[in-house]
Order: structure tokens, then sequence, then C-alpha cells
């Protein structure tokens, strides 16, 4: 019964954390471009995402009539859930989670399903393209992202991440295991999309990419999944490489990890689909895969 | 070597970003702050009714034929404007019938907000200017 | 039971990329045909801006047409008055005093600057870059204020008469454009320390749509695409005109002929440029801003061709006069029309994304392509 009422208040809390990361993100990036940002709805614009939901909210649901009616009304779902069902692998959600990091893993890549859902439902060109190169990159990345992870579970020989957090006493494990934190870092920002690994939703060449068809609830679901799935990765990145800690500590490493990513994204020109996939096969892997030699070496 | 030069690219180009963190916006808050109109500035014309003598050189060169005027022979046989109308919907604002002007009684001013609702009212008379505009 | 490669049906993929695409820089369509993300076939289309400029010359009076050249190439409207301002004064025999000459060329190259300004923003935000869309925006303003404090307009001047120019600058105004040199100096290098280092920039751009110099010239390519295919042709020099005839030439090319040398002779024209306005103002000398010329311009029977060096290539006009105030036939030379021509060559055996970059790196503006 209090596991359901925590799940339930955690259900309702991310979304309102991702409009929040929708908020800080605009005005961050505004700011790193000398602009002002959102700055009309409430104080420093902080209800602009509020404004922004419960307007997709009100807006005329409008599905294309070539469209595959289920699989396009499936696919922000199938988006949504996959990420929010993430979090309780977390070790301030669920501490006594043992398969935390296989878990993790085999639930985020649910998501690269929901974006082919959206890329093919929607029946369009742009989304079909959106949808392959969104396909390509996760099913690459995760590899990497998983290997990224196992250096942590290695070291502390637990799948928990509430064990992986006990045992960064005192050293956390981006100081041992650079290689690693970078590359989780590198393939975390490919599997949420963020730019410069932006090419499933590149604005210049696809318009908006999978979601190019999508408005109004279905397109703020999308959205939320998006920033919500940025919030769970820059979680993740706090809990295994940064050390977790207390509430507030672990809110500035997210905070602090999460305005990196922005400040990338204000810096760095998109990456080509195949460069992408180089980047990941050719770099990361063995990256990921040196790490875990080194963590080998260290130990024996 | 090239792990150095690719890192140094990225680390330069962050930097410059994150200055321009600490830069002050140069955007504006529109309508609290005004765009800013130099003096010379071509918005909507104002005209000084006393010095209009009525010889139609701005309507004869307007380009796009935007301007109706008409005026009638008053007792000193000096012509009286009656109707001096630009239709701001066809205007691109070419200043070549201020510079047509022979008494130099058309000008051009700051304002440039001409948004109507619909096309009959971006047709304004500028015998109806109220006074205090017309500096 | 996987199907054998043979039996796997192969199809390309038309995928109709504008007229309203974020990146096709207004309405310029081209259907693309695609195998995977590979284009195979591209076939433009354009049109969708057409206004009918040429066949308006022949309706307006010379002096009603002045204000029109402005909306042809509206992001660089001066070299378009250059052009037609140009043609008439030749086919008139009339010459600029020296002080609107002076006036002219700085005019010319804060439009250059400003030009090029925009075309960086927005090739780097092809490219996927943010921000130094909004950094080159922040300048280009600073210069459009400044036309703007002489011109009273921000895009279309309407600042060349036949014979001079219509307003005279102030030393004050001439003062500010000299302060603001150094400002955009200062910038341009912090432009390039943002992007020529950064390495998804350069695999982004480099060694794409390569043209050599002998196509380059047999597709009538001009200006910043033809110079970084190695042919040193700058109008300005080749072929002076106005105030240019006294200044050595800097004419700024590169070998390579891809995207990115595009991309460096551009950003070099754009320092050029500055040095340029530099060598103006120390030119400037008092005088008078208008020749003398006739209250109603006629063209006579004659027949002309002018040619200045815009910001995307050579910008001429043709005119033709019949006696009257209206001109015979006009017709333009328009350099992004003559640019684009090389798209579908540059971009075969490409992928979408390069094809985006292509595009922004020729710089189209469709007010000129389509007129």
């Amino acid at each position: 019964m209090k596991a359901l009422l925590v799940a339930l208040v955690v259900g309702m809390a991310i979304p309102a954390v991702a409009a929040f990361l929708l908020w800080y993100e605009r005005r961050l990036l505004a700011r790193l471009q000398v602009r002002h940002g959102p700055n009309r709805v409430g104080p420093q614009g902080l209800w602009q995402s509020l404004a922004d939901i419960i307007k997709l909210l009100s807006k005329a649901d409008t599905m294309p009539h070539t469209a595959h009616p289920w699989l396009f009304r499936l696919a922000p779902v199938m988006a949504f859930l996959p990420v929010f069902m993430a979090f309780a692998s977390l070790p301030e959600l669920d501490p006594h989670m043992n398969i935390g990091i296989l878990y993790l893993s085999a639930i985020l890549s649910l998501e690269v399903l929901a974006i082919l859902a959206a890329g093919i439902g929607s029946h369009s060109k742009y989304a079909l393209l959106g949808g392959l190169r969104a396909t390509a990159q996760m099913v690459s990345y995760e590899v990497p992202l998983t290997l990224a992870l196992l250096g942590p579970a290695m070291a502390a020989g637990s799948l928990n991440l509430a064990t992986i957090v006990s045992h960064q006493h005192p050293l956390p494990y981006i100081l041992t295991q650079p290689l690693g934190a970078l590359s989780l870092f590198i393939a975390g920002m490919a599997e949420a999309h963020r730019p410069p690994f932006d090419l499933t939703e590149a604005e210049s060449e696809l318009v908006a990419g999978y979601h190019v068809e999508y408005s109004g609830v279905r397109f703020a679901l999308f959205v939320v999944s998006e920033y919500a799935q940025l919030l769970f990765l820059a979680w993740l990145m706090a809990v295994v490489y940064l050390g977790g800690g207390p509430i507030w500590s672990l809110g500035l490493k997210i905070l602090g990890t999460v305005s990196v990513v922005i400040w990338l994204r204000a810096t760095l020109p998109r990456i080509r689909a195949d460069q992408l996939m180089a980047l990941g096969w050719k770099v990361l892997i063995p990256l990921t895969s040196l790490n875990l030699l080194w963590l080998v070496a260290w130990n024996l | 070597m090239r792990i150095k030069q690719i890192s140094r690219g990225f680390l330069k180009g962050l930097q410059v970003t994150g200055i321009h963190l600490f830069r002050r916006p140069v955007t504006h808050p529109y309508p609290e702050q005004r765009a800013y109109t130099p003096p010379r500035f071509r918005g909507i014309h104002r005209l000084i009714v006393e010095d209009c003598v009525v010889c139609r050189a701005c309507e004869r060169v307007c380009p796009v034929n935007c301007l109706t005027i008409s005026g009638v022979r008053g007792d000193n046989r000096r012509f009286i404007l009656e109707q001096f109308d630009i239709d701001y919907s066809l205007c691109m604002f070419c200043d070549l019938c201020v510079e047509a002007c022979p008494p130099h009684c058309l000008v051009m001013g700051p304002e440039f907000e001409i948004a109507a609702e619909n096309r009959h009212s971006l047709r304004r008379s500028l015998l109806s200017q109220p006074k205090e505009e017309m500096v | 039971m996987t199907p054998n490669r043979e039996e796997i049906v192969q199809e390309e993929l038309m995928l109709n990329l504008g007229p309203q695409h974020p990146s096709t820089h207004g309405v310029f369509r081209m259907v693309l045909d695609l195998q995977g993300e590979t284009i195979v076939g591209v076939t433009p289309y354009m049109g969708y801006l057409h206004r009918g400029f040429e066949k308006l010359a022949e309706r307006r009076t010379a002096i009603q047409y002045q204000p029109y050249p402005d909306r042809w190439d509206y992001l660089a409207a001066m070299f378009d008055e250059m052009a037609y301002i140009g043609a008439g004064e030749a086919l008139l025999g009339i010459q600029a005093p020296r002080r609107a000459q002076v006036l002219r060329g700085i005019v010319m190259e804060l439009n250059r600057f400003a030009s090029h300004l925009l075309w960086l923003g927005t090739f780097l935000l092809d490219v996927g870059a943010l921000s130094p869309f909004l950094y080159t925006f922040r300048e280009r303003e600073m210069v459009l204020d400044l036309l703007m404090e002489l011109t009273g307009a921000r895009l279309t001047y309407a600042y060349m008469r036949f014979g001079g120019v219509h307003h005279d600058a102030e030393d004050v105004w001439l003062k500010k454009v000299r302060a603001g040199i150094p400002y955009f100096r200062q910038r341009l290098s912090e432009y390039r320390t943002l992007i020529d280092d950064n390495e998804i920039f350069r695999r982004r751009v480099e060694h794409i749509g390569i043209i050599d110099g002998t196509h380059a010239l047999h597709y009538g390519l001009s200006g910043p695409m033809l110079r970084a295919s190695g042919v040193p042709w700058d109008l300005r020099w080749k072929r002076p005109y106005g105030i240019y005839a006294e200044i050595p030439p800097r004419i700024i090319t590169d070998l390579a002929g891809d995207t990115y040398a595009r991309y460096k002779v551009r950003v070099e024209e754009m320092a050029v440029s500055l040095d340029l306005l530099e060598i103006f103002l120390d030119l400037v000398e008092s005088g008078p801003i208008m020749a003398s010329v006739p209250k109603v311009v006629k063209f006579p029977k004659q027949e002309t061709y002018f040619a200045v060096e815009g910001p995307r290539g050579e910008l001429g006009v043709y005119l033709v006069g019949n006696g009257t105030a209206y001109a015979q036939r006009m017709k333009i030379r328009p350099p992004s029309l003559f640019n684009l021509q090389v798209l579908s060559q540059l971009l075969i055996g490409h992928m979408v994304s390069d094809a985006v970059a292509i595009l922004g790196s020729i710089d189209i503006v469709l007010g000129e392509v389509d007129r």
C-alpha cells in the first residue's frame, strides 16, 4: 500500500519536475545566447511550462487521416511509460531493488519502440526518417550505456544502485573511472536525444523528426517524457558516478549535470547520422571496454 | 595529440558560450521598451496641413498610387486641402513623396505600428492627425 | 526465416523538402530521391516568391523604380540599388560626385558585413549550432541600426539616387562607424574561436559539396562560391566601379572548393569588409552628394550591362532604354539563382544532413532567386 502511494506521488511529481527542467533549459539557453527567455508568466517566467501544458491540453486533437490509428495513439504513451518505470530503480525511491542496473537498461530500451511506432504510425516521411535514425541511434547507444553502467556495478559488486552509492565513499567513481563517467554522459545524452545528438528531431533537417505530426496532448506527452528522461539520466549519473548523497547534494549534482548538457547544446553543432554511429561503435564502446579492463587491472 | 586538439576546440567553444552567460541580454522586451527609431526613421507620414499647396507632386511620384489628394480653390486663390489619404496597405515607405514635396510639408514620423483589424482601417487621413503628434 | 538480399524490395524514397521547411531559407523547394539517407536525385523547384520585378521596371518611371531594387535581395539591398542606379547612370552618362561614391562604398561594405553575418548565423543553424545565430544577429542589428540612422530604414534603404545618394552622412555617424570597426573585429575572432576548431563542425562541413574551379566557371558561379573553388574573381577589382578602382585588391580565395572553404572565404571577406570600411572612412571628403540630374529622368535609346560584386556574387542589371522615362526592358542577373543551379550536382551522393549544410553554404536569398 505504501509502495503504491509512493509510486503515485512520484508519478505526479515527475511531470512537474520535467516542466521545471523545461523552463530551466529555456531560461539558461536564452542567457547563454544573450536573450531573456520566457519571462512573462509568473516570476521570472517560472510558470511558462505550466501555461504551455495548459495550452497543449486545450488544443484540438488532430490525427493525419492516413496515419495508423493504433500506433499513432499508442506511441506517446509508450514513450511516457518506460521512462516513468525506470525511476523505480533509483536508490532514493527504492533502495532494495537488487537488479537495479539490469532493470533500468531493460526498461530504457523499450523507449525505442515508442519512437519507431511514432515514426511508422504517423505516415509521414520526415517522421519515418526520424524514427529510423532514432532506432539506429538508440540501439547502438544501449551498448556503451550498459557497459558504462557495468563499471560501477563491477566495482561495487552489486547491481543495486543503493549499494553502488554506498561504495562511493570517500571517492566517487568519476575520479576512479573517468572514462566510464564520460561514456555514460555521452551515451546518456544520445539516449535522451539531447543536442548535439538530436538528429532524430533535427529541426533544420527533419523539421521535428518523429513527432512532426503530433500536437496537443500527445505532443505534450512526448515532451514530458523527453525531459523526464533527461532528469532520469542526470539522476543516474549523479547516483552512479558522482556519489549520490543527501537530497540537497543530489539535487545540486542533477542540476549541475543538466546545466552542462544545456551548455553543450548551446555550443555544439549537430552531429551527422553516420558520424554518430562511428562515435558510438568506434569510440564509446572501446572507451567503456577500456574502462572495464582498467577496473580489472586495478583490482588484481 | 589529436585528442588534445579536439578537446581544446570543444573547451574554447564552451568558453565562448560560457562568457555570454554573464553578458547582458541584448533583446528588448518590446511593448515596455520602444524600438529604436532614429530621426530619419521612415514611419507613418505627417503633414503640415497649412503649408500644403495641393500640387500633387507626391501623388504623381508615388510608385504604388497609395495617395489620394483633393483640394478646392479658396478665396485668395490658394488651394485648400480637402482630402489627404494614404493607403498603408499599399505604401512601402520609400520616401519618394517626401523627397518630391516642394514646400517640404510632408515628413515621415517615428511611428511604425500600423497593424489594423481590417484593410479599410489601413487607409488613413493625414488631415485628422492630432495636433500634439505633429512635432 | 530471413529473406535473401535480392528478395528485399528496395525503393527510392521521395522526400519533399520545402517550400515550408525551416532550412530552405524562404520558399525554395527541392524534391530529393533518397536511398536510405543517401541522396541519389535532386529536383529543385523555384518561383514561389516571384513578384515580377523585371516587368515592373517597364511600368514604373526611372525615379519611381528607385525603391524597388531593395526588394530583390532584401538582405543586401544596397547592392541591388547600386546595380540599378549604376546601370541607369551609365545610360544617362551621369557621374556621382566623389563624396557620394565614398558613401556608397561605406554603405555597401556595411551591408555586405550584415549580409554575411546573417549567412553565418543561418548556416550554423542549418548545421545545428544554435548560439552563433543569436550572436551574429546581435552584431547585425548594430550594423542595421547604423544603416537605419543614415537612411531611415532597416532593410529597404532607398538610399541611392541617380547621380548620388539621398542623405548625407554626418560626422557623428562616420565616427560611429569607425568606432564600431574594432568591436566587430573582436566579435569576428570570437566566432572563429567558437566555430573553427570545433571537431563536429569540421566533420560536418569538410569534404562535402565539392566543386572545382573549372566546373564552377562552367556553371556560371560567382562570388564566394567561385572564390572558394580557387578562382580569384571579384568584380570589385576585376571590373572596378565607383571608389573601388582606387583600392588595392584584396581577393580571398580558397582551393578546396568544399563547404568549409566557402565558410572560410565568407568569414575572411567579412574581415576584408571591415578593412575596406576603414580605408573608405579615410577617403571621406566634403563635397556635394548629388550631381546635377534632370528633373525627369529619361533613359536614352541605348542598352547597358552593369554588374556589382554583391555578397552572393555578380549582381548585374541589363537595362534597355527607349527614350522615355520607362525602361524598355530590364533583366537582372541574380547571383543566387546562378549559384543555385549547381545544387543538384553538389548534393548527389551526400546525406540529408549534408543537403541542408550545402544548401546553406550556397547562401541563397529567395527574393533574388525568384525576383
